[in-house]
């Protein structure tokens, strides 16, 4: 029998073995606590706890009375975690991950098959999208499909309810919401929102247990105010869509500017997009032609050269130009009337539309006193706009100028514009010389202007515009019942390479209304009207004076000329 | 001795007591947070439904139905210029 010696040394093993146990444990417990801390707790963490993206929307684009012209609506994208979703076959009661897919494929409307190919040639991904900016409501009957992986983002989609009517002038985001073109492209900073962040528990499959904490808040996209006029926009876009048509024309651009404050009212183009509609986003319809094309203006610049001539103090209001007989030489260069006029007055050279008269008038000066008008008044610069891939066009410096080319610059040829530039300039002649920037966001005080005419010259080449807006002058069609109109048509060649097209043209017209105090500067250029129709006062009159006549009516503007109405009432009663 | 046992029993008393308080505080905490979620999840769908219905008034204030309705359902035109009559002031 073993010996009371032999039963306290076995009793003390134990415990010893006993205490070596719990030293052992207590050592681990410390190991894990204390030592190796900060390390497991974040491993821990992020096993279950994720950040989490939160969308913030972009900010809407409104006209100038606030209506949308742009605005940013929810919608949930669908993506997949293709690795949870293969590996989750069989467990938790699941079927088989195809017939998961197939049941995914199903709630989409997608070709079954394709999707299984798809996600099954990316079977280690975390992130695939399956579809993009659904309906809330839809994302959320195939979340409820309960199909492995499958996760909703919140994203946002653009939609511009007036469609078509101010496309160009807005532009387009793409499927992210980045800005690509036109304001959304010029003013993205602005009108981008933040996306913030929350931190998430999640449990093993994934799925959020409960919100942690918001780490930032989403801040949404500021508004953008333009200072277009959305009644007004569109009356344009139906009167310029319905004047192109009428004249088998390419297509054209206008643009409504009021001429004190520099602000766009309109501007619209043909062939229009549907930016709703990112298949409609055909290179040669997207681009703001009023901004980013350039021609030549012809015609239209002869009452900037009738008043350099009359800034320049060598030519007498009442002064004339012989243009007998239609056609003179200089150099080896004819420049052609399309008929005699005689002898003309500086008047009847704008009501005409005298090449002849023009030229003699600028030949008769410094071609420094021309280009600086032309300066001035904003051909060759850029009109403040900050429109993306708006053109400046070109002006030359004077003393690169021909003789030839001085006078060819009187009447529109050697130059080249964008139809905003034009109607930043008729805009100047429009305020009594004063000109300022353009701009395409609402101004509430009125911005610095500039002199560039004396007020003098500018009221009297206006006057003697009102004579091309009659019956004697190119543009009767211009004329809007009740207000006196100024303006000037341009019927211009199109150049191309190696010289100029035979039959291809471009119809303008500049003009602005109530002459007396004008309120409005509207141009209208017509791209290649079929010929015979190609005229300025025949393609392009006829649309100013509906837009015209429309914009005053909406915009409250006292008629100036109310007497020639009541002619009309008195004469035809309602006949008109 | 008796002092020190008394103070014990108050410290031991307060530190089941702050232990009890962190667990409703951190609880209290789980339930506020959860509404305020609530509550943000509610203001995000109330701003979705926002912006439906901006884009639903923007078509159906469109000019082009407007006018159309104008025209064709009220028969409305506009006034011609011999039908006008001008109040100067």
């Amino acid at each position: 029998m073993p010996g009371l010696d032999a039963v306290a040394w076995r009793r003390r093993l134990l415990l010893g073995l006993i205490l070596v146990v719990i030293a052992g444990l207590c050592a681990r417990a410390f190991y894990l606590q204390a030592w190796n801390r900060d390390f497991l707790l974040s491993e821990g963490d992020a096993r279950h706890l994720r950040t989490v993206r939160l969308q913030a929307h972009r900010g809407p684009i409104l006209d100038r009375s606030g209506e949308p012209l742009a605005v940013s609506t929810p919608v949930d994208s669908v993506w997949v975690d293709a690795k949870a979703l293969f590996a989750s076959g069989g467990k938790d009661g699941r079927p088989a991950p195809k017939a998961q897919i197939v049941e995914l494929a199903r709630g989409l409307g997608r070709d079954p098959e394709a999707l299984y190919r798809f996600l099954a040639g990316r079977p280690d991904r975390r992130f695939v999208y399956v579809a993009r900016h659904l309906p809330p409501e839809r994302a959320a009957r195939i979340k409820a499909l309960g199909v492995a992986g499958v996760e909703l983002q919140r994203e946002y989609r653009r939609y511009y309810p007036s469609a078509e009517v101010a496309a160009h002038v807005l532009g387009f985001t793409d499927i992210d919401d980045r800005g690509q073109e036109g304001l959304e492209l010029a003013y993205d900073d602005w009108l981008r929102g933040q996306p913030g962040a929350k931190r998430v528990l999640r449990d093993r499959r994934g799925r959020v247990v409960a919100d942690v904490a918001r780490i930032r808040a989403p801040e949404p996209g500021r508004e953008l105010v333009l200072s277009i006029d959305q009644r007004i926009q569109y009356l344009a876009y139906r009167a310029l869509k319905r004047g192109v048509r009428r004249v088998g024309a390419r297509g054209g651009s206008l643009v409504v500017l009021d001429p004190r404050s520099g602000e766009v009212l309109a501007m619209v183009n043909q062939p229009s997009f549907n930016p709703n509609n990112p298949a409609d986003r055909k290179p040669g319809r997207t681009r703001n032609r009023a901004v980013t094309d350039v021609f030549e203006p012809g015609s239209t610049v002869k009452p900037f050269t009738v008043a350099a001539a009359l800034a320049s103090g060598r030519y007498a209001p009442d002064y004339t130009v012989e243009t007998s007989p239609g056609w003179w030489r200089i150099a080896h260069y004819t420049i052609r009337d399309l008929h005699d006029y005689g002898r003309v007055s500086l008047e009847r050279i704008l009501v005409k539309s005298s090449n002849i008269g023009a030229a003699k008038l600028a030949l008769g000066m410094p071609a420094e006193r021309l280009w600086s008008v032309f300066h001035e008044v904003g051909f060759g610069a850029g009109t403040g706009s900050g429109f993306p891939g708006e053109a400046v066009g070109v002006l030359r410096d004077f003393q690169d100028w021909r003789q030839v080319e001085q006078a060819t610059m009187a009447y529109g040829y050697g130059l080249s514009v964008t139809t905003l530039q034009l109607a930043r300039a008729y805009a100047a002649l429009a305020a009594d010389g004063e000109s300022v920037s353009v701009t395409f966001l609402r101004r509430d005080a009125p911005p610095e202007s500039q002199r560039v005419l004396p007020a003098r010259v500018a009221r009297r080449v206006r006057h003697m515009l009102e004579g091309v807006v009659s019956d004697e002058g190119t543009a009767r069609r211009a004329a809007v019942p009740g207000y006196r109109v100024a303006g000037k048509t341009g019927t211009v060649h199109k150049s191309q390479a190696g010289g100029y097209a035979k039959k291809r043209y471009l119809a303008l017209f500049a003009g602005m209304a109530p002459a007396t105090r004008p309120a409005l500067v509207i141009v209208v250029t017509v791209d290649e009207p079929e010929p015979g129709k190609h005229y300025g006062g025949v393609a392009a009159a006829p649309v100013f004076a509906e837009v015209m006549a429309g914009a005053l009516r909406l915009l409250d503007i006292a008629p100036d000329a109310v007497e020639r109405l009541e002619a009309r009432r008195g004469a035809g009663g309602g006949a008109a | 001795m008796r002092g020190e046992l008394v103070s014990a029993g108050v410290l031991f008393a307060a530190v089941l007591g702050s232990a009890v308080g962190v667990v409703v505080v951190q609880q209290q905490n789980r339930d506020r947070f959860g509404a305020l979620e609530r509550l943000r999840a509610k203001a995000d769908e109330l701003d979705a439904e926002w912006s439906r219905l901006r884009l639903e008034e923007a078509s159906l204030s469109e000019y082009a139905q407007v006018e159309r309705l104008a025209r064709e359902r009220l028969g409305m035109r506009q006034v011609r210029p011999g039908e006008m009559q001008v109040v100067l002031p």
